[in-house]
């Protein structure tokens, strides 16, 4: 087959460079076998001078980790990578929980002591100070306060729900054990969203809630007072459900009457 | 307190008015019965450190609540939630150490706080974020990481952050601080824009950026606000009590040492001294002493 084209001397430019995008690069590169005419003009051009191969890459992977998403609540919710570590932290302890779970066979309802614990460190680390990319200047604008906490919380909810209930649905846990995380889960979230708007750290708040609530289902296992599927299933059970929908309720609606207390604050 | 009316061509409405504002930190009170009344233009808030410029400036800019007093921040209470939504969409705010993040670049970053303004349209939006960063002074370092920029372009980044959105009421906490004298001003033709439609209310302790760059100067002092008048009044409170000489004067409030050598000193004028042209910087320290 001949050559009907020949690259121009920007695209060479920007390869030899490295500087241009991995598809139009890779693109360049398949011509680059076949066409002469263009490997010699490549030749000609200098060699970049911009530093070793490997800083380079290094830079452009940096780049890519950091860039900014366009969608805004993925932009309010991900623009950092303490932001993405929670998110990342909630979304990968939901899919691995069921995995351990079911491969180790526990004696303890490790599942339920340990899957409503994701949404509340979420929502913990989301209130944290340095999570923040624009420090206090974001503090004056109209989103500031419970409208970007929220946003970041209802983020983690998206994506890392459907993980953690299909998972475990698709390893053969009880649809009863698989949903019945939820609103445990929901209510503990919500208590570290109320505590946000107090003089308490979420942070701390989130830690002795999450060590409790593991503590609590756990324990009449561990003691061998109970089975931990019977733990699980009275976790599970309707009246357990209602009481956490009932907490969760009220600390959203709390949260929701004071959120001046995050958005204008009294303290320093 | 006066209201400054800086436009000469309309009548200024009062933008921003304070009632026994005091704030007070433990046992500390950094804001201290404050009264003010502000309308379009250039403010400049001086005092020593620790004279409660900085809280004052965050109550203004709605991150900070009184403990007393009332506010209206553009007609609007902020200590109603709805109203302080509707005053923060109009305001624009730089902190004293603004700590941005270092991984974004200076357009993702003033992209970043325009979402937070609630600027929808992506393509305005970056518009507007290339528009603000040019005026500071940016434009070739807006795809540059902000850890890998000197301190005043992390200042200047924040500073365009602020502009954005055009708001009527700005609040800058020693926005010239990293600046040199040129792009000083820069930003005192940034700021003449907002001036025209709005209030800049600014803090600093630089009494030579007061000159440059306001047309009403509060003096501040452990929390009470004890001058207020233009910057060529300032210089006029120390008119005839200003002198320069080779010793230490007794009848001076206040004495220092000059760059060539002699002494400056303000205070009441001994017989037979000359007294020397006043500046902005002499006022200050007269006032300051003397509402002590």
């Amino acid at each position: 087959m001949t050559q009907t084209w020949h690259a121009d001397e920007e695209t060479l430019r920007a390869w030899a460079d490295g500087s241009a995008a991995p598809v139009p690069a890779a693109s360049l590169e398949a011509h680059l076998l076949r066409c002469d005419e263009c490997r010699r003009r490549v030749a000609t051009l200098a060699p970049s001078a911009s530093g070793s191969d490997v800083v380079r890459r290094w830079d452009a992977l940096a780049d890519r980790i950091d860039r900014p998403r366009s969608n805004p609540l993925l932009r309010l919710g991900l623009a950092t990578p303490g932001l993405r570590t929670a998110w990342l932290a909630s979304v990968l302890l939901l899919l691995t929980l069921p995995v351990v779970v079911s491969v180790l066979d526990l004696r303890l309802p490790v599942f339920m002591a340990l899957a409503p614990v994701a949404p509340l460190a979420a929502v913990a680390l989301t209130y944290g100070r340095h999570a923040e990319p624009a420090g206090e200047l974001a503090l004056a604008t109209p989103t500031a306060g419970l409208r970007v906490v929220a946003a970041r919380a209802a983020l983690v909810a998206i994506s890392a729900v459907p993980v953690g209930v299909g998972v475990a649905l698709l390893l053969g846990l009880p649809t009863p054990v698989a949903f019945g995380w939820l609103l445990p889960g929901a209510a503990l979230a919500s208590l570290v969203a109320l505590a946000g708007t107090t003089r308490l750290d979420p942070l701390v708040v989130a830690a002795s809630l999450g060590s409790l609530w593991a503590v609590v289902v756990s324990w009449p296992a561990a003691s061998r007072r109970l089975p931990a599927d019977v733990v699980t299933h009275l976790v599970a059970s309707a009246p357990s459900q209602l009481t956490a929908l009932v907490v969760a309720l009220a600390a959203i609606a709390l949260t929701i009457a004071r959120r001046d207390a995050v958005a204008y604050r009294r303290t320093a | 307190m006066s209201t400054t009316d800086t436009a000469t061509h309309t009548p200024t409405g009062t933008l921003l008015s304070a009632a026994g504002i005091t704030k007070a930190f433990g046992s500390q009170t950094a804001v201290d019965q404050v009264d003010l009344t502000l309308g379009r233009g250039i403010v400049g808030v001086l005092g020593p450190n620790g004279a409660g410029k900085t809280t004052l400036l965050r109550i203004l800019a709605t991150v900070l609540a009184p403990d007393r007093g009332t506010l209206s921040l553009l007609g609007l209470d902020p200590a109603h939630p709805t109203a302080r939504t509707e005053v923060r969409r109009r305001l624009g705010y730089l902190p004293q150490s603004p700590r941005l993040y270092g991984g974004f670049t200076p357009l993702e970053m003033v992209d970043y706080v325009a979402i937070l303004k609630e600027h929808t349209d992506a393509s305005q939006r970056r518009r507007e974020a290339v528009t603000m960063l040019e005026a500071v002074g940016l434009g070739d370092a807006m795809h540059k990481r902000i850890r890998t920029l000197s301190g005043g372009m992390q200042q200047r980044v924040a500073l365009a952050s602020a502009l954005v959105g055009a708001p009527d009421l700005l609040v800058l906490d020693e926005p010239a601080t990293g600046l040199d004298p040129e792009q000083r001003i820069a930003l005192r033709s940034v700021l003449a824009e907002t001036a025209h439609r709005g209030c800049v209310v600014l803090s600093t302790h630089n009494t030579a950026e007061v000159a440059a760059l306001c047309q009403q100067v509060l003096v501040m002092d452990r929390g009470r606000i004890c001058w207020s008048g233009t910057p060529a009044e300032l210089a006029g409170e120390a008119e005839g009590r200003v002198w320069e000489s080779d010793v230490e004067e007794p009848t001076a409030l206040r004495s220092w040492l000059t760059g060539p050598g002699t002494r400056r000193h303000v205070g009441t004028l001994p017989d037979g001294a000359a007294p020397a042209v006043p500046t902005v910087d002499d006022g200050y320290l007269l006032v300051t002493r003397l509402t002590r």
